[in-house]
C-alpha cells in the first residue's frame, strides 16, 4: 500500500514536472512580439495607425508643437489671468534642463515606421506593399524634419559646421548611442525620404493619411527650407488640392469640413480627446480663462473683411470680466470648448504661398508667378477681394505678411522667422485685453535677436547626460 | 442581527448539554516546583474526549469518575497522571522538562527553539490575545517584533500596514515581507482572522527564509492557524468585544468663526490681495457679525462622528482518536469615523481540521473563506477629502444653505440644499451622492497529505490555492454637485464597476529523510519541488445616464462610455535541497539550496540559485555548563544566505511587446515596451550573528541579533537616449545596490513573581542604518547618478540614506521687515526663493533610526493589566498639511490653525511666521515644513479579570474572562505636528514613499472597548 502510494506519487511528479516547465513560457494576452506581429494587411494597417498616432504626442501635435512657435514669437500674448503654462517659453528663458523635448515624439514616431519598414518583407509585392512603405518612409522624413526645425540652423541660414539630427533607419537597437551629423546629412535624408516615399505612395489615402499631394505639399515646405526654389515650384505645382473657400474656411476649425486640407491627423472628441488648444484657453461655464491671446498689433493686421479675423479669434470675458481677443483656432468642434480637433499639417493655402515665396526667391524672381500664387490665397480670403498688384519687396513682404495671418497657431511662427534671419519684435505697448489695454510685454522680453541661440532649442540635457558626446547647440553652457 | 441570534442560540444548546453530563468533580491546584500556580494547563480524562484547563490560580475543576485517570500536560513541564480514588481535591505540582519545548514554525514546518538556527521572532495567540487588536494581524506587530518595523497605511477601518523586516530591500520593487499562511501565500492580511491566529514566526534572515527563494528577501512571516487536538472534547470559545472610536485628537487648534474673522480683517487690513473679499474684510455691521458667528461650529464635528467597533468570533475545536478540527466564524465591524458612510464589515469562515487516514498516512485541510466590504472616503488631496475638507472649510460655513433668519433653505424636492462652501463643493453631499465601495472575497484553501514510507522517510504532498475577488463600484449619482461638474448633462450620472479575479495555486512536495545514528547525530535530509501559478484577471465597466440616485446596475445606463479587461499570467518552477543536522542538541548546522525557475524572469535570466547556511551552539547543553546556575538557555548562532525579490518584475516585463491602442475610433499597434532579456529578480544576501539567553531562574530573557544585509541587483529604470524610439524613455534593469545594518535587542524580565503577583517588562529596540551603494553610472556621476523621487522631495544618491530628503534650505524670518529667508546654492542668506538650490539633507529621510516597543504586564489574582507602547525616532516626515494650515495668507479663504496669528508685525519680532505679504515666497517647498518625526504612543491598554473556576464551574464554563482595552490612548511627538504616525500621504499619492509627507489620509483613530471571552 506504502509503495503504491509511493509510486503514485513519483508518477504525478514526474508527469506534473513535465507540464510545469511548459508553463514557464507565458506571453502576454494583450500584446504580440514584434517577431509575431506584422504578418498581414490589417497588422500593416493597425501599425500605419500607430505611426499616426505617435504624432500626438503632447511635445509634437498633440499640443505644443502648433503653439509654442507662436508662443515664442509675435503672435500671442501672455494673458496675466492665465495659469502662464509655457511663460519661459515666451519669455526665451529655456535651458537644457527645462527645454522642449522635441526628441522623443519624432523618434517614437521613427521607430513605428521602422518596424514597418524592417518587417514589409512579410507583405507580398504589390501596390499595397508599396503603399505601407511609403507612408513609413514620408512619416519618418516628416518627423526628422520636425526636429530639424527645432534644434537645428535652417540650411538657408546654416554655415558648415551647423549640425543635424541622427538619422535611425533601423529598429534593430533601442539603445543606440550616435552623435549628431553634419546639417546637411540629416536635410538630405529627409528630402531623399520623401522622394522615395513619393514614388511608392498611394495617390488618395485619404486626408487623415499621408498621399502623394501630402508628400508633395511637405516637399514644397522642405525645399522652401532647403532653399532649392525650384523644387519648391515643382512640388507645388504637383498638388491638386485646391485652396479652401470663404464659405468652407471657418467649418475647417470646427473639422466641419476638410477644405483645402492636404494631411491633418484625425482624432475622436470623445475617445481620444487629445486638447491639441488647450494650451489657448481653458472654458469653464460661460467664460474663457485664457493662457495666451492674440497679440493686439497683430490682431489690428487682420482686415475686417478676412474670413480669418472671424474664424481665428472670439471676444471672450474671463471670471473675472476682463475681455480678450481670445484663440478660437483649435477651441474645439462645433459646439465645444475643450480644444479637441484634428491637427492640421499641411493646408492648400500653405503650399501656395510657399510657391509664392520661392518664384521671389528665385534667380530672376518670377514676380507675376509669385502675384498670382499669393492671389490665389487672398481671394479666398478676403470678401470682395482686390489684389494689391504687388512688386518687389512690397510682395515679398506682403507674401510674408499672409503667411503670417493664414498660418496662425499652426505652428510656423517661429520657424518662418528663423528662417528669414528675423528677430522676433512684440510690441511693448499693448496689453492683452480686446482693445490694447492690459499688461504689456516687458522689455526684457520684448525682443529676440536675429543672431540669438534661443532661435536654436536647447539639446534636453536627460540626452547629453546619458550620451556625453551628443553635441549640445552652441550658447546653450558650452 | 440574526447573526448574534444563531450565536447565542449555539451558546444555550451547549450550555444545556453540559449542565446534563456532570458526574462526580474533582477540583484542585496545578502549581509548578515552587509552588507558583500554573495557568492554561490541560487535563484530560485518559481515553475520553473529556478536559479541562487550569484558570489563572492554577485552579481546575474536572467531571469523571471514580477510577479513571486525569492526565495533566503543559508546555515545557512533564506530563503526570492522577488516578481519582475517593478525594474530590488532586493538587498536583508539574516538573519542568525538556520534551515539551516551544514548538516554533518555520519555513516548511516546526523547530524547537533547541533547534532554531536563525534569527526567528515569534508570536504566538497567546501574545496575540495581549495586543492592540485589529481586523489586519499586520498592524498588531507593531512594536512587538525587533526588526519588524510597521506603520499604518492609514486609521481607515480594515487597513493593512507597510511592514518591513530589517530595512528598507528595494527601490522601485516591493520591500513588503512574503506572507505564508499554513503553507499557502496569503494574498493580503485583512483576510485572516487574528483569532485563528495560533502562531506566527517572522523569519528575519536568510537560514530559514532562503527556503522561500526568489520571493523571500523582503523576509518571510509564517502563520499557522490554530488546529484541534485529538482526543479531547470540543471547546468553545466565543470573544465579543464592543466599542468606541473617534479620531485622536489634533496636537493643534483650528480658528473658530471669531478668529477667523479676526485673522481675515487683519489681513485684508494689511493687503494680502486673497483676503479683501472675505467676510472678515466685507462686513459692514455688527448685525452681520453677529450672524456670522451665529454660524460657528466646528467641521469636524459636522463630518466625522463616534465609530462602533464590534467583533464576534465563535470557535469550536477539538478531536477524536482520528480526527481533529478546529472551526471559526468571525464578524468584525468598525463603522469608522466619516458620517453618512459605512466603514469596514468583515465576515470569515475557517475551518481546519486533520485526519489520521492509515498509520502512516495523515490528511488535512485548512479552508478560509472571508469577505469583506469597505465604503471608501474619497482619499485625496482636495476638498472632496472629508479629512481636507473639515480642516479647509470655514467655521462659519454652515454645512446647508440657511437664509438671513437663520433658517435652512430647502431646495425644489424640500431637501436641505447643501452649502457648497467658498470651495465650491460640499463633502457632506459627495459623501451621500458619490458613494464608493470595495468588496474582497478570500479563500484559502490549502490540502495536504503526510505519509511516512518507510521508517525516516516522510513525505508532505500540499495543494494550496489562493482566490481574491475584488470589486469596486463609484457612482456618481445624477445631480449631484460632482456631476454638475464633471458629468454629462445630457447623461446624467456616471457609475464605473471594476475589479479582479486572482488565482494563485501552488503545489508543494516535500521528500524527507531522518535519520538518527550514534544516539546523538540526529540528520534530517529534505528534498522541495514547488510549481506556483497566478491568473490575474482584470475588469472595468462604465457608463453614464442614470434615471436616479437609488438604482446604479449599469443595465439601466443610457450610454456605455468604457469596457476593458485584461489577464496576467506567470510561473514558478523550484527544486530544492535542505539539510539539518543536529549533534546532540548542542551543535545544530543548517543548509538549503533551493532553485526558481520562473516566467517572470529574462529569457537569458530564466532562473536563479539561493543558498544558506547556518549554525547554532547551544551552549547551555554543553557538560561544561551542567553546574551553572546563572543560566537557563544559552545559546550564540550564525547565519549567512541569499534570496531574491521578484516582486519588482510585471508578467511580461522582460518581453518587447506589440501593444494596441486606437486612433479616431479604430485600431493602432504600436510598441509598448523594448523588454530587456537580461531582466531578472532583486538579489538579496544577508548575514546574522545572534545570542539568545534566559536566565536567573528564566527570570530574565533575551535575544540579541547583529545583520547586515546587502540587496543588489536593485531594479532601475536606466534612461535610455530618445534615439531608439524606447516608448517609455528607459530600460528597466538590474543595477543598484543598498545595504541595511542592524542591531535588534529583545528583553523580558519578570519583576515581581510569586503566588499572587506576576509583573513582567518587556521592551525591545531596532537600530537600522540604511545606506544606498550603487546606482546607474553615469559619465557625470560614476557612482550612479541620483534619483529624484516623490516630485523632487526626496533623493536617492550613492552613499546617503535611501529617499534622503532634498530641498532648498530656509533660513527663518527676516526681523526687520518679516520676509522669508532662504539659503541660496551657495549657502548664503537671501530673500529671493530658488526651486534649484537643492540641499541634500543627509541623514534626513522618512526612514527611522531606530523603533521598537516597551511593555508591561501585570497579573494579580485574577486580575490583569498590559500596556505596550510603540515609539520611533530618528525619520523626518514633510508636513504639508502644517504649510495648508498655516499658509501666510496665500490660503486664507481657507480655515487656519489659531497659530497663524503669531505672524512678523513689527521690526524686532522673532521667533515668528513670515509676514503675510510675503505669503507666496513664503509658501514655497523648503525645509520649513520638514519635521522630526519622532513620537511614542501608547497603543494598548487592557485591564482584564478572568472568573475563578469555582464560579465558572458551576456552570460547566471553562473560563471566562472580562476586560476593558483602550487604543492609541496617548502619544508624545518632539515636535511634529499632526498625526506622527504617517503612511500613506493620501490615497491618491500611495504609491510615492510612505511616511514621506502627510496630505490628508484617513488619520488614526483611538478607542475604548469592552469585550469577554468565554470558552466551554
Amino acid at each position: 500500500m506504502r509503495k503504491i502510494f509511493l509510486k503514485v506519487i513519483v508518477f504525478i511528479g514526474l508527469v506534473s514536472l513535465n507540464s510545469c516547465t511548459d508553463e514557464l513560457d507565458q506571453q502576454p494576452n494583450n500584446a504580440f512580439s514584434p517577431e509575431t506581429y506584422y504578418q498581414s494587411i490589417t497588422d500593416f494597417e493597425n501599425a500605419t495607425r500607430g505611426v499616426y498616432s505617435g504624432f500626438y504626442g503632447g511635445s509634437y501635435y498633440g499640443t505644443s508643437f502648433l503653439t509654442l512657435p507662436d508662443i515664442m514669437s509675435d503672435n500671442v500674448i501672455l494673458a496675466q489671468q492665465g495659469r502662464r503654462s509655457n511663460q519661459f517659453y515666451n519669455e526665451w528663458r529655456y535651458e537644457p534642463n527645462s527645454g522642449w523635448d522635441m526628441m522623443f515624439s519624432p523618434y517614437v514616431v521613427t521607430n513605428r515606421a521602422n518596424l514597418i519598414i524592417d518587417n514589409i518583407g512579410n507583405l507580398s509585392d504589390g501596390s499595397e506593399k508599396n503603399n505601407f512603405l511609403g507612408e513609413a518612409r514620408a512619416a519618418r522624413a516628416l518627423a526628422m524634419f520636425d526636429m530639424l526645425r527645432v534644434y537645428c540652423d535652417t540650411p538657408t541660414q546654416a554655415d558648415a559646421n551647423s549640425l543635424g539630427m541622427p538619422v535611425i533607419t533601423s529598429s534593430d537597437n533601442p539603445s543606440i548611442q550616435i552623435p549628431r551629423p553634419p546639417l546637411s546629412e540629416s536635410y538630405q535624408f529627409v528630402i531623399d525620404e520623401l522622394e522615395a516615399a513619393k514614388a511608392l505612395i498611394n495617390e488618395d489615402n485619404g486626408v487623415g493619411r499621408l498621399n502623394k499631394n501630402a508628400i508633395n505639399a511637405l516637399l514644397s515646405r522642405v525645399y522652401l527650407y532647403a532653399g532649392q526654389y525650384d523644387k519648391v515650384i515643382t512640388s507645388a505645382n504637383a498638388v491638386t488640392t485646391p485652396v479652401a473657400s470663404i464659405a468652407n474656411f471657418p467649418g475647417i476649425w470646427t473639422d466641419s469640413n476638410n477644405d483645402g486640407v492636404i494631411f491633418k491627423l484625425d482624432q475622436d472628441r470623445v475617445l481620444d480627446g487629445i486638447a491639441i488648444g488647450v494650451d489657448w484657453s481653458q472654458s469653464v461655464g460661460g467664460t474663457v480663462r485664457p493662457e495666451y491671446v492674440m497679440a493686439f498689433d497683430f490682431f489690428n493686421m487682420y482686415q475686417s473683411n478676412d474670413v480669418r479675423k472671424n474664424a481665428y479669434t472670439f471676444v471672450g470675458a474671463d471670471s473675472g470680466g476682463n475681455i480678450y481677443n481670445a484663440i478660437k483656432k483649435m477651441l474645439g468642434e462645433a459646439g465645444q470648448n475643450n480644444g479637441v480637433v484634428d491637427a492640421k499639417v499641411i493646408r492648400a493655402a500653405e503650399v501656395y504661398l510657399n510657391k509664392a515665396e520661392a518664384y521671389m526667391m528665385s534667380n530672376p524672381p518670377n514676380e507675376a508667378a509669385a502675384l498670382q500664387a499669393l492671389d490665389m490665397v487672398r481671394s479666398n480670403r478676403y470678401s470682395g477681394f482686390v489684389s494689391g498688384n504687388e512688386t518687389g519687396a512690397a510682395l515679398l513682404d506682403a507674401i510674408k505678411l499672409e503667411r503670417r495671418l493664414e498660418l496662425f497657431a499652426e505652428g510656423h511662427r517661429f520657424f518662418d522667422l528663423k528662417r528669414w534671419g528675423m528677430a522676433i519684435e512684440r510690441s511693448t505697448v499693448y496689453g492683452e485685453y480686446f482693445d490694447g489695454s492690459g499688461t504689456p510685454v516687458p522689455a526684457e522680453f520684448a525682443t529676440l535677436p536675429a543672431s540669438s541661440h534661443k532661435f536654436n532649442l536647447p539639446i534636453p540635457q536627460r540626452e547629453i547626460n546619458i550620451y556625453p558626446d551628443f553635441q549640445q547647440n552652441p550658447g546653450y553652457g558650452n | 442581527m440574526k447573526f448574534k441570534l444563531s450565536m447565542l442560540t449555539l451558546f444555550m444548546a451547549f450550555v444545556v448539554q453540559f449542565s446534563f453530563a456532570q458526574e462526580k468533580t474533582i477540583t484542585g491546584t496545578v502549581s509548578d516546583s515552587d509552588g507558583f500556580p500554573l495557568p492554561g494547563v490541560n487535563i484530560i480524562v485518559k481515553g475520553t474526549t473529556n478536559g479541562t484547563q487550569t484558570d489563572f490560580d492554577g485552579n481546575y475543576s474536572i467531571s469523571a469518575e471514580t477510577g479513571s485517570v486525569l492526565v495533566f500536560s503543559f508546555v515545557g513541564y512533564q506530563t503526570q497522571e492522577h488516578t481519582i480514588a475517593s478525594a474530590a481535591t488532586i493538587n498536583v505540582k508539574l516538573v519542568a522538562g525538556e520534551q515539551l519545548e516551544e514548538v516554533v514554525i518555520v519555513a516548511f514546518g516546526e523547530k524547537t527553539r533547541d533547534e532554531l538556527t536563525s534569527a526567528v521572532s515569534t508570536v504566538t495567540s497567546e501574545e496575540l490575545s495581549k495586543l492592540s487588536p485589529s481586523t489586519s494581524i499586520d498592524n498588531m506587530l507593531q512594536g512587538i517584533a525587533p526588526g519588524v518595523q510597521v506603520t499604518g497605511a492609514n486609521g481607515k477601518p480594515g487597513q493593512t500596514a507597510y511592514v518591513r523586516v530589517r530595512g528598507i530591500g528595494s527601490i522601485n520593487a516591493g520591500s513588503a515581507p512574503l506572507y505564508i499562511i499554513d503553507g499557502v501565500v496569503a494574498p493580503d492580511m485583512s483576510s485572516v482572522n487574528p483569532n485563528d491566529i495560533e502562531s506566527l514566526s517572522v523569519l528575519k534572515d536568510a537560514a530559514t527564509a532562503s527556503l522561500y527563494g526568489s520571493r523571500a528577501a523582503n523576509g518571510v512571516v509564517v502563520i499557522k492557524t490554530k488546529t484541534g487536538r485529538k482526543n479531547r472534547a470540543a471547546e468553545i470559545t466565543i470573544s465579543s468585544r464592543f466599542g468606541y472610536g473617534q479620531k485622536i485628537d489634533d496636537n493643534f487648534r483650528m480658528m473658530n468663526t471669531a478668529q477667523k474673522i479676526q485673522y481675515e480683517r487683519e489681513l485684508a487690513a494689511l493687503g494680502v490681495t486673497n483676503a479683501v473679499q472675505l467676510p472678515g474684510a466685507t462686513i459692514q455691521s455688527d448685525e452681520e457679525y453677529q450672524y456670522l458667528l451665529s454660524l460657528d461650529h466646528d467641521w469636524q464635528e459636522t463630518l466625522l462622528r463616534k465609530s462602533t467597533v464590534q467583533s464576534n468570533a465563535l470557535s469550536i475545536t477539538g478531536g477524536s482518536e482520528e480526527i481533529s478540527y478546529f472551526l471559526s466564524l468571525g464578524h468584525d465591524r468598525n463603522t469608522g469615523i466619516v458620517k453618512d458612510i459605512d466603514g469596514f464589515e468583515r465576515l470569515n469562515a475557517r475551518l481546519n481540521i486533520n485526519y489520521q487516514a492509515k498509520e502512516w498516512l495523515e490528511i488535512g485541510t485548512n479552508v478560509s473563506v472571508s469577505r469583506t466590504t469597505s465604503d471608501e472616503p474619497r482619499d485625496r488631496n482636495n476638498v472632496q477629502n472629508p479629512f481636507r475638507a473639515m480642516y479647509d472649510y470655514n467655521p462659519y460655513e454652515p454645512k446647508y444653505e440657511v437664509d438671513e433668519n437663520g433658517d435652512i433653505v430647502l431646495d425644489a424636492n424640500g431637501d436641505p440644499k447643501y452649502n457648497l462652501t467658498t470651495n465650491g463643493f460640499s463633502i457632506s453631499e459627495a459623501l451621500v451622492n458619490n458613494p464608493e465601495r470595495e468588496n474582497y472575497t478570500y479563500i484559502i484553501a490549502g490540502l495536504n497529505a503526510k505519509a511516512k514510507i518507510v521508517d525516516g522517510l516522510t513525505n508532505t504532498f500540499q495543494i494550496g490555492a489562493t482566490s481574491t475577488n475584488y470589486r469596486r463600484e463609484y457612482y456618481v449619482k445624477p445631480g449631484s454637485v460632482l456631476d454638475g461638474y464633471v458629468g454629462d448633462a445630457n447623461n446624467p450620472g456616471s457609475k464605473t464597476d471594476n475589479g479582479s479575479f486572482d488565482f494563485d495555486f501552488t503545489l508543494t512536495n516535500l521528500l524527507s529523510y531522518n535519520v538518527l545514528f550514534g544516539d546523538k547525530h540526529d540528520l534530517t535530509v529534505t528534498g522541495l519541488f514547488e510549481f506556483n501559478k497566478d491568473t490575474f484577471r482584470t475588469y472595468s465597466l462604465s457608463s453614464i445616464g442614470f434615471v436616479s440616485g437609488d438604482l446604479s446596475v449599469q443595465s439601466i445606463a443610457a450610454e456605455p462610455t468604457g469596457a476593458s479587461t485584461n489577464l496576467f499570467e506567470n510561473t514558478l518552477v523550484s527544486f530544492g535541497g535542505f539539510l539539518d543536522y543536529n549533534y546532540d542538541n548542542r551543535y545544530i548546522v543548517t543548509g538549503s539550496v533551493r532553485r526558481d525557475a520562473s516566467s517572470v524572469f529574462g529569457i537569458n535570466n530564466q532562473y536563479g540559485v539561493f543558498w544558506s547556511a547556518s549554525a547554532g551552539w547551544n551552549i547551555t547543553n554543553e557538560s561544561f555548563m551542567e553546574n551553572n546556575t546563572l543560566f537557563n538557555n544559552l545559546k550564540l548562532r550564525a547565519s549567512a544566505g541569499t534570496s531574491g525579490n521578484r516582486s519588482g518584475l510585471s508578467s511580461y516585463g522582460w518581453q518587447a511587446q506589440i501593444g494596441f491602442g486606437s486612433l479616431n475610433g479604430q485600431t493602432t499597434a504600436v510598441p509598448t515596451d523594448n523588454g530587456n532579456p537580461d531582466l531578472g529578480f532583486e538579489k538579496n544576501f544577508i548575514w546574522d550573528l545572534g545570542l539568545e539567553f534566559a536566565m536567573l531562574n528564566n527570570r530574565l530573557r533575551g535575544v540579541v541579533d547583529y545583520y547586515e544585509r546587502t540587496t543588489s541587483d536593485l531594479l532601475l529604470n536606466v534612461p535610455l537616449l530618445r534615439l531608439g524610439g524606447e516608448p517609455d524613455g528607459s530600460i528597466l534593469s538590474n543595477v543598484g545596490e543598498m545595504k541595511n545594518t542592524g542591531i535588534e535587542i529583545q528583553l523580558t524580565g519578570d519583576i515581581v513573581k510569586n503566588n499572587d503577583w506576576l509583573v513582567t517588562l518587556g521592551g525591545n529596540i531596532a537600530l537600522v542604518d540604511n545606506k544606498v551603494t550603487k546606482l546607474n553610472a553615469t559619465e557625470e556621476f560614476p557612482n550612479g547618478a541620483p534619483i529624484t523621487r516623490d516630485n523632487g522631495l526626496t533623493r536617492i544618491e550613492v552613499g546617503e540614506e535611501i529617499n534622503t530628503f532634498w530641498m532648498p534650505m530656509y533660513a527663518g524670518v527676516n526681523p526687520a521687515n518679516g520676509e522669508p529667508l532662504y539659503y541660496d546654492a551657495d549657502g548664503n542668506v537671501t530673500n529671493v526663493y530658488n526651486a534649484d538650490a537643492n540641499v541634500l539633507m543627509s541623514g534626513k529621510s522618512p526612514l527611522a533610526d531606530f523603533d521598537g516597543g516597551v511593555n508591561l504586564y501585570v497579573r494579580y489574582k485574577g486580575f490583569d493589566l498590559a500596556t505596550d507602547f510603540y515609539y520611533k525616532f530618528g525619520h523626518y516626515v514633510m508636513n504639508y498639511m502644517q504649510s495648508n494650515m498655516l499658509s501666510d495668507g496665500t490660503g486664507v479663504d481657507a480655515n487656519q490653525r489659531v497659530d497663524a496669528f503669531n505672524y512678523w508685525r513689527q521690526p524686532g519680532d522673532t521667533n515668528v511666521l513670515p509676514s503675510p505679504l510675503y505669503g507666496n515666497s513664503a509658501q514655497q517647498t523648503s525645509d520649513r515644513w520638514l519635521q522630526k518625526g519622532d513620537y511614542i504612543r501608547l497603543r494598548n491598554l487592557t485591564v482584564g479579570y478572568n472568573l475563578p473556576s469555582e464560579f465558572t464551574g458551576q456552570v460547566g464554563i471553562k473560563s471566562l474572562r472580562i476586560f476593558v482595552q483602550g487604543q492609541n490612548l496617548w502619544t508624545w511627538t518632539k515636535e511634529f505636528r499632526g498625526d506622527p504616525e504617517v503612511g500613506i500621504g493620501s490615497g491618491e499619492t500611495a504609491n510615492s514613499v510612505f511616511g514621506t509627507y502627510n496630505l490628508y489620509s484617513y488619520p488614526q483613530t483611538q478607542s475604548i472597548s469592552v469585550g469577554v471571552d468565554l470558552k466551554f
